[in-house]
């Protein structure tokens, strides 16, 4: 819904509501960037753009932003990059939503400890946008997707209000509405302040690189060698894009945390259930994990979906032909609870190619269920373009 | 609509046999197991508020039937498992109708080798593990009231059951659901739609108490039987230490079948007495107090139920004279799997315990606990026919924050009612606590008075804290007052939901917040 007002009364309008801020007022984007200090401002600038109508869209790293016709806010959450606590204890991280995922890690890798899922799109990528982006984030079997490390959370919602929940595990008190909160992708609210779960470094981590031979049967024992070995990390790759003589170009890798005794038996597990389907390779783990990012591809060139075992088995008989027909990259993950998750990379330029209507958060029925709750929440729909930061990704 | 009207038309929507008024069974679905209800009921009093009807939905379109008549006429509606809720969730409000789901009971599919099983709302969870064991399977969720407790009662509250610490809660087990929504459309979610199996509207379903819609299908991950169980019990001089040690158990790569952690009164409560480590023992140190602190003091280590009953008079000085007793903690923690792995497993216990300068007393207490572990839901109601009431607080933390919170609410609560409890349901992050607490007053009016002085003082001081005020039982009615501070900004987004799906307000209005649409 058009707000009307211009971008220089936007600016005005602002400086008295947050004195003392340096706002920057592009004409040619129709955009007033604010850069917030603490969420008590955010409280003020929100609840601003809400009582007049002024969309506000976040400013993402990776992405590029939505072109928009509306004069708008662009909320740059640079400010906002502190680790605000850290508890050995608890295994327990928080950070605010402008804080870079590489700095992140390092921080926490100074203190021995470690995220348990890296995002998709690179350590550039801040908090938030890591959350909200649509994309699960590379993860294994072990301590599942990006949205199952967030403990709890704070936002902002669309009225300005602040939306916290208690520091607890489990809780029975309502609804989960930071899962909610995620699941928006940004029209629900943006985090500000998220505690994520963290682990100690483990004392060994024992990386697998092994080149497939066979990839249906591979794909198909891959449930198994999940569910008896527990990786921390797995991913199969079916890489048209950069093998050579020495590269497969079907090959998994796979990432062990422990104690050498308990690694070395669940590696054991790991070759016993791929069995004939996959051998060791002389390529490092990590020239094959590099391999993932020079074959990356520019936005909207990827789909990602989360499948079943059938649906799986028969994308993989697909490979080559169908939906996997001119994709240079098919990168597998997951394999928890009869559900994979796929990535379907293909040439720079190419449309997207959705392989499923499935919403990579929800339902079909879910989806609605959430954008009918949207337009209540969110009535002049101010937070509406918030998504759309990820459009072009497809 | 009057009374008699709603009756007359659901009874031609949905035909004589599914639609009930007789007046003893109006009472019965009068309230759920709340204490407060019993309260009423043991002072004489017939509830305030009971249904208009009952009707006892067969399947997903007799949901649909009622659901859509609800909306239209708008009458409030209370879905309604097998009401063992004990927070309130299922009190009738005015002119409502309960919509019973009971008849909901059978098992749609059951898929071993892909480790789930669809179910509907009403099946009651210990014939749902009967079946599963049947089948060389175990959902591994075993609340206390498994026998009369159903797997949409689950869901719709959160449940936890005992061996949660390696099987997770129920939305851990959650798949899929099936949901009636409050303008009668069906939504499938999560596997059960085109989601996937952390569909994260099933979360908003999952502890929303029947108020966002009815759940009609549950689907649920289901895991293979393990070969073996086995139990120990562990002391602990100091409690704090007892709960680093459950700290480093759920941080290492073992995952413990059971966990649970009990504070010294409700040690001795759960039979365990044992000299401590300068070999006194706890009734020669009984025996040394006078007058009516060593009276009570011999009731605790008699754990005599009549002189216990003298001491719920005066709660302080009951919960004084256990602070003068030389006690100690018990940990009761099982592990599964082949007996090779069992004996690893108890190796990498027993070293956890040793760091946390605890004792290991053998298989004994922990076995003892095993075949009891149902037991104790059924001893309150011969302290409510005493004229005392007792009920549970089920609280969770961060581990930093634990003990502190522990003593906080333990604090807060003494000077009410008499306080004992255990530590169950651990995560590597943090830590359920289950209270429990119980006084005499002599007027049913001091007693609801004393109860709800309790539950204040105990829930204020959780907040604290940043705790939740709850891990499984669900907020109702009993903890709505609470929920501005548990969740600030929570209620504008539940309302947000209501306006959007529910505007009419007829799904079990009331509850969780207290909001008018």
């Amino acid at each position: 819904m058009a707000t009307g007002m211009s971008g220089t009364r936007i600016r005005k309008e602002l400086s008295k509501h947050i004195p003392g801020h340096r706002l920057t007022q592009s004409d040619a984007f129709r955009l007033v960037t604010v850069q917030p200090d603490n969420p008590q401002e955010l409280h003020t600038i929100v609840g601003f753009a809400a009582r007049e109508g002024v969309p506000v869209v976040p400013a993402a790293h990776a992405t590029r932003p939505p072109v928009m016709e509306d004069w708008h806010i662009r909320l740059n959450f640079g400010r906002m990059s502190a680790i605000v606590d850290f508890s050995l204890e608890s295994g327990l991280v928080c950070a605010q939503a402008g804080t870079k995922l590489a700095d992140l890690s390092d921080w926490l890798m100074e203190k021995g400890h470690s995220l348990m899922v890296r995002p998709d799109y690179g350590e550039d990528m801040e908090l938030w946008e890591f959350l909200l982006a649509p994309d699960a984030g590379n993860f294994g079997p072990r301590f599942g997707s990006k949205w199952e490390q967030v403990f709890s959370l704070s936002a902002v919602l669309p009225s300005g209000r602040i939306f916290e929940n208690s520091l607890a595990p489990a809780r029975a008190s309502g609804p989960d509405f930071s899962r909610i909160i995620l699941a928006g992708r940004g029209a629900f609210g943006l985090p500000l302040e998220v505690y994520l779960k963290v682990r100690p470094l483990p004392r060994r981590r024992q990386l697998t690189a092994l080149a497939i031979l066979d990839l249906p049967e591979a794909c198909a024992r891959a449930w198994k060698v999940a569910e008896a070995a527990q990786p921390e990390f797995m991913e199969i790759v079916a890489n048209q894009c950069r093998s050579g003589d020495k590269v497969p170009a079907q090959f998994a890798l796979i990432e062990l945390w422990g104690e050498r005794t308990e690694v070395a038996r669940r590696k054991e597990l790991v070759r016993k259930h791929f069995g004939k389907s996959a051998k060791t390779t002389d390529v490092p783990y990590e020239e094959l994990l590099g391999l993932e990012e020079t074959c990356r591809f520019e936005r909207g060139a990827r789909s990602q979906y989360f499948t079943d075992r059938q649906g799986l088995a028969e994308l993989i008989d697909s490979v080559g032909q169908g939906p996997v027909a001119d994709a240079p990259q098919l990168r597998l993950r997951g394999f928890v609870h009869n559900q994979a998750y796929v990535t379907i990379e293909r040439p720079a330029g190419s449309p997207p190619r959705p392989t499923t209507t499935q919403d990579l958060f929800t339902s079909t029925d879910g989806s609605w269920l959430l954008q009918e709750t949207s337009r209540h929440l969110d009535p002049r729909g101010i937070f509406s373009w918030a998504p759309r930061v990820w459009d072009e990704v497809g | 609509m009057h009374g008699q009207r709603v009756s007359d038309e659901l009874r031609k929507l949905l035909g004589s046999d599914k639609v009930v008024t007789d007046e003893q069974y109006l009472l019965s679905y009068a309230s759920d197991m709340i204490p407060t209800g019993q309260l009423r009921k043991l002072a004489g009093r017939l509830p305030s508020r009971k249904p208009l009807s009952i009707c006892f939905a067969e399947d997903v379109e007799d949901v649909r039937r009622v659901v859509k008549f609800c909306a239209a006429e708008r009458v409030p509606m209370i879905p309604w498992g097998a009401g063992s809720g004990v927070c309130g969730s299922n009190v009738p409000v005015e002119d409502s109708i309960a919509l019973d789901l009971k008849r909901m009971n059978r098992v749609l599919s059951l898929v071993p080798e892909e480790r789930q099983v669809t179910v509907q709302p009403g099946l009651i969870g210990e014939e749902l593990e009967e079946r599963l064991n049947a089948r060389g399977l175990t959902m591994g969720h075993f609340p206390s009231s498994i026998a009369c407790s159903t797997v949409g009662g689950y869901v719709a509250c959160r449940s936890a059951g005992q061996f949660s610490s390696r099987y997770g809660k129920i939305e851990d087990m959650l798949l899929g659901l099936e949901v009636v929504l409050p303008n009668g459309e069906v939504a499938r979610l999560g596997i059960l739609g085109d989601g996937h199996y952390k569909d994260p509207v099933l979360d908003l379903i999952a502890g929303s108490e029947g108020t966002l819609g009815v759940i009609t299908e549950v689907c649920l991950k289901v895991e293979p039987l393990p070969e073996k169980m086995d139990f120990r019990g562990y002391a602990f001089l100091d409690l704090e230490d007892g709960i680093q040690c459950m700290r480093r158990v759920m941080q290492s790569d073992l995952r413990p079948t059971v966990l649970r952690l009990y504070d010294p009164l409700d040690s001795l409560m759960a039979g365990f007495h044992s000299k401590t480590s300068d070999g006194e023992d706890i009734h020669r140190a009984a025996a040394r107090l006078t007058g009516l602190k060593g009276t009570l003091a011999a009731a605790i280590t008699e754990l005599n139920a009549a002189g216990l009953a003298v001491g719920l008079f005066r709660p302080s000085l009951l919960n004084r004279v256990v602070e003068l007793l030389p006690t100690r903690a018990l940990l009761i923690a099982g592990v599964q799997g082949k007996n090779a792995k069992i004996t690893e497993q108890w190796d990498r216990f027993t070293t956890i315990v040793a760091a946390a300068h605890g004792e290991d007393l053998g298989p004994a207490p922990g076995h003892a606990w095993y075949k009891r572990r149902y037991a104790v839901s059924y001893k309150q109601s011969k302290l409510y026919q005493a004229g005392a009431f007792v009920d549970t607080m089920e609280v969770a933390t961060t581990w930093e924050n634990l003990a502190p919170m522990y003593r906080a609410i333990v604090k807060a609560l003494s000077k009410h009612v008499f306080i004992m409890a255990h530590f169950s349901h651990a995560y590597p992050q943090g830590c359920s606590i289950y209270f429990t607490f119980a006084a005499y007053r002599p007027t049913e009016r001091s007693r609801k008075s004393t109860y709800q002085q309790a539950w204040r003082a105990g829930l204020e001081a959780v907040q604290r804290f940043n705790g939740t005020i709850s891990h499984h039982h669900g907020i109702g009615t009993l903890k709505r007052w609470a929920m501005t501070r548990e969740s600030p900004g929570g209620q504008e987004l539940f309302q947000a939901f209501k306006h959007a799906l529910d505007p009419a307000s007829i799904m079990n209005p009331g509850k969780i917040y207290n909001i008018d649409v």
